[in-house]
């Protein structure tokens, strides 16, 4: 039963990742056009930072995790100031540079940490009993930082001022000029909030799984899956879409050997753009 | 009859854009199909050519049904037709607009094209040749080898007439030749039209520009996707009903 | 009703006769300048061996005409508006189509080969066709997935297909490498050879139209699911023999060779050089794998530093590849040479 509990609480955690990663990513391509193939090079770097802040700088997980998030909005305003501003919008140019970008990154922990996988330590310690069972009080921290997350970009993309700045542009960016919306800021915050985000995910991954400089690509493509079968433009898609994903990806492996898993999967979510080329939320 | 529709309907989702429309077009006819925006004109015509599948109705051409056919299918039958937005291959020049437009007479297979064939090279000669008599009597031919996205807007328009004349088609379906023409313009593009029909392509024109009626045999009237009326051009214009649809309409006359 | 009535169309009066300009059509016999510099380049390569036998430096160019020709493919499959991003998934279905009954069956290297290719084109053209549904970044991402299930499924597939580290104990074709130079530089040219031809016909003609405007080429009678399942099954016939070739060199298939990110450096090689152009990825491949090879290998691990750097200054600073550049600068150059000459011949 222990795997039971265990495995509820893997499902809402990757649920969240994904949710954290495809909202960040969404952010980035609603408001800028740009698919953001850099994506899960952050998610990895951000993994990597937070390990090296709390193995090799020994601080505390719970100060490690603010700064790298931080770290990784204030990166994302670079990036979008001088690699993405510049490439105005143009698919194939961005794409160069998201691929420049998280090659860099890859190499750069790869010459450094190397390939073998690694895991940055338990911010706690120790197991917790919940009810008749025994879980790790790390999880169940997790869980509740991951549920307080997931209630928080909610509230941040539909009641806060720059949520609402934010769907305004998606929806019209012409009209959103004309209401004062200084479209140049928004992109910037977007960028920052989505490099935010993906390094919230990254964390919380590089607490729960193995991290090796390949992970980014992994997350990467599921995050394209999500946004995709979400339908571009939706943000209430990838809610429900990013559920789904962490219950394939979380409950599966329970039963199923991973590469059959993410055979399956892959499979699915092929079968379902086939028969909804715009996704399922989209309102195009 | 050369072309006929039966019962004609057009849903999309709730929305009745089309409903039960029937016209026929003899040979040798200009026919024009005008009412107000957004009345369904446009969508009759991507239903005759495939490019909607119908929700329900028939289309025949020449007896022939070409219900759910493909665009392409539909081209291959005879019909030619222009576009209102954005009416040819914007990165090709003029030229090659018209001449990768000759897709049907003459038709290259695969292995012709590909071996370069005697039979390929004889038909490239003769589209070289027929493209640039094309443009000559369109006008073109001094921009033959401007890039066709920088053609002004008037001159995309007869690029687009000289595609779908490259096809070779009998049935001509003509979106809004006249918008966003000058008064001078429209007078070119009237007698070319007639001189189209002259020389035995059947026309079916869609307008919301009233000025069509000189030109046409035979006129029908459509309003919110419904056939209001249908007659000569002087019924037509004393016709209530049609001036009621057209009230408060951009009425251009 | 009448049969098909001949209509002349030339005799239709459009427009006044006084309205019809001067007939100033300069035919433009621009020759290609290249054309001596391309015949050239092709001499040097196929005579080097001669200076360059069994080196690393061979090894590395038998690589580069590997990824020419597959870059090239997926050019040709961009050119009908298809942003594909599954041609490293044609390369894998190509390679295990070679590798799987060379290793466990062991069919002659010169069955398995073609076996690949035509593996490959089929597959490629049974899926080309509900793909057809999609367009722009639908299709791009769909394609994706489909590399992404494709690799999924070599590494799901058990002892047959080697899992995730790939499959072993292919049999080579050649024991010497200059064998596999000439084999490869050979394919390459054969391979160019068609694509242009492919390219520059009317089969190309029809691609770019449907790019340009799905509904425009239909009416015209241009199918577009035709043109595009032709367009991928080609691309993929020359991905798939590449790929199985490429087994067979190395001896080994690989599902890492296959994945998304070889698929993204494919595509960098291609915008690199210039999407728009026939020469693009081969200059883009010459660019990205051969300098920093060539020039860069004593960097090894940061290695990588050098291509990223090389793919930001093109982004920034060329927006349509090198050979774009190199084309607007030479067009330039051309109109003012022209320009000159009217000038020169006024009084």
């Amino acid at each position: 039963m222990e795997i039971a509990v265990q495995t509820v609480i893997n499902v809402v955690l990757l649920g969240v990742v994904y949710i954290l990663m495809g909202i960040g990513f969404a952010f980035i391509l609603n408001l800028l056009g740009i698919f953001n193939l850099a994506h899960g090079a952050i998610f990895m770097s951000a993994a990597y930072g937070c390990y090296l802040l709390v193995v090799k700088l020994g601080l505390p997980g719970f100060a490690a995790f603010p700064v790298t998030v931080l770290a990784a909005a204030a990166f994302g305003i670079l990036v979008e100031r001088f690699l993405f501003r510049p490439m105005k919008a143009d698919f194939n140019r961005t794409m160069m540079v998201c691929i420049a970008l998280s090659t860099v990154l890859v190499t750069t922990f790869n010459r450094f940490l190397g390939t073998r996988a690694l895991a940055i330590p338990p911010f706690l310690a120790g197991t917790t009993g919940l009810g008749p069972y025994r879980v790790q009080t790390d999880r169940i921290l997790a869980f509740c930082i991951g549920i307080v997350l997931l209630v928080g970009i909610i509230l941040f993309v539909d009641r806060s001022r720059w949520g609402a700045q934010m769907q305004a542009v998606t929806q019209n960016r012409e009209g959103a000029a004309l209401q004062g919306i200084r479209f140049s800021r928004v992109a910037m915050l977007a960028v920052s909030v989505g490099f935010g985000l993906a390094a919230i995910g990254g964390v919380f991954m590089g607490t729960l799984y193995n991290l090796t400089p390949f992970i980014g690509d992994v997350t990467l493509i599921k995050v394209l899956m999500l946004v995709i079968l979400a339908g571009l433009g939706s943000f209430n898609g990838i809610f429900y879409v990013g559920g789904l994903l962490g219950l394939l990806y979380g409950a599966l492996p329970v039963v199923l050997p991973g590469a059959v898993v993410d055979a399956l999967a892959s499979i699915l979510v092929l079968a379902l753009l086939l028969i909804r080329p715009r996704g399922f939320f989209g309102h195009e | 009859m050369l072309l006929e529709t039966k019962g004609l309907t057009k849903r999309f989702g709730g929305l009745v854009a089309v409903k039960d429309f029937d016209i026929q077009v003899a040979e040798g006819e200009i026919v024009g199909l005008i009412g107000p925006n957004g009345a369904g004109k446009s969508t009759v015509f991507n239903l005759i050519t495939g490019v909607f599948p119908v929700t329900s109705g028939r289309v025949l051409f020449d007896g022939r049904d070409i219900t759910g056919k493909q665009p392409e299918q539909v081209a291959r039958l005879g019909i030619g037709r222009t576009f209102q937005l954005n009416p040819l291959f914007h990165e090709f020049t003029v030229l090659e607009n018209v001449t990768s437009s000759f897709e049907l007479h003459p038709h290259s297979s695969l292995f012709d094209i590909f071996f370069n064939t005697r039979k390929y090279r004889r038909n490239e000669a003769f589209i070289a040749e027929r493209a640039h008599e094309i443009l000559h009597v369109v006008g073109l031919e001094r921009v033959a080898d401007e890039l066709a996205k920088n053609l002004p807007h008037g001159h995309q328009k007869m690029l687009g007439v000289a595609r779908a004349l490259a096809t070779r088609p009998r049935l001509l379906l003509l979106d809004e030749p006249l918008s966003g023409m000058n008064p001078s313009e429209i007078d070119t593009s009237l007698e070319a039209i007639r001189s189209m029909r002259d020389h035995g392509i059947t026309i079916l024109i869609v307008e919301h520009n009233m000025q069509i009626l000189r030109l046409c045999d035979r006129v029908v009237v459509i309003s919110f996707g419904q056939k209001i009326c249908e007659g000569s051009p002087a019924e037509v214009r004393a016709n209530e009903e049609v001036i009621s649809a057209y009230f408060g309409a951009d009425y251009v006359c | 009703m009448s049969d098909m009535t001949e209509i002349d169309t030339t005799d239709i009066r459009l427009v006044p006769e006084s309205a019809v300009g001067q007939e100033v059509a300069q035919t433009k016999s621009r020759r290609w300048p290249g054309l001596s510099v391309l015949g050239g380049l092709v001499l040097v390569l196929a005579l080097l061996p001669l200076g360059i036998s069994g080196s690393y430096y061979m090894h590395v160019l038998i690589l580069t005409f590997f990824y020419v020709v597959i870059a090239s493919s997926w050019r040709v499959v961009s050119i009908s508006g298809q942003f594909n991003i599954a041609i490293g998934a044609f390369m894998g279905i190509g390679a295990y189509a070679a590798a799987i009954p060379s290793v466990w069956l062991h069919w002659s290297p010169w069955v398995t080969i073609p076996l690949g290719a035509v593996a490959a084109t089929i597959v490629g053209a049974l899926l080309a066709y509900p793909f057809a549904r999609l367009r722009t970044i639908y299709y791009a991402m769909g394609t994706l997935f489909l590399g992404y299930v494709v690799i999924n499924l070599i590494t799901a597939g058990g002892k047959t297909t080697g899992m995730s580290t790939g499959l072993g104990g292919v049999e080579p074709l050649f024991s010497d490498r200059t064998y596999y130079y000439y084999l490869a530089f050979g394919l390459m040219l054969v391979s160019l050879a068609c694509m242009y031809r492919l390219e520059f016909s009317r089969i190309g003609v029809r691609m770019k139209a449907i790019a340009q405007s799905h509904q425009v080429a239909a009416s015209v009678g241009i199918g577009e699911r035709r043109n595009r399942i032709l367009a991928v099954a080609f691309g993929s016939f020359f991905a798939g023999l590449m790929g199985a070739v490429y087994c067979h060199y190395q001896g080994v298939a690989s599902p890492n060779s296959y994945g998304l990110g070889a698929t993204l450096w494919i595509i960098m090689y291609v915008l690199v050089g210039g999407i728009n152009s026939f020469w693009g990825p081969a200059v883009g491949v010459g660019m990205l794998l051969v300098i920093p090879e060539f020039f860069f290998r004593d960097l090894k691990g940061n290695l990588p530093y050098v291509t990223a750097a090389i793919l930001l200054i093109i982004a920034f600073t060329m927006p349509e590849g090198i050979v774009g550049l190199l084309k607007a600068i030479t067009d330039r150059v051309s109109r003012r040479f022209r320009r000159g000459e009217v000038s020169g011949d006024a009084p």
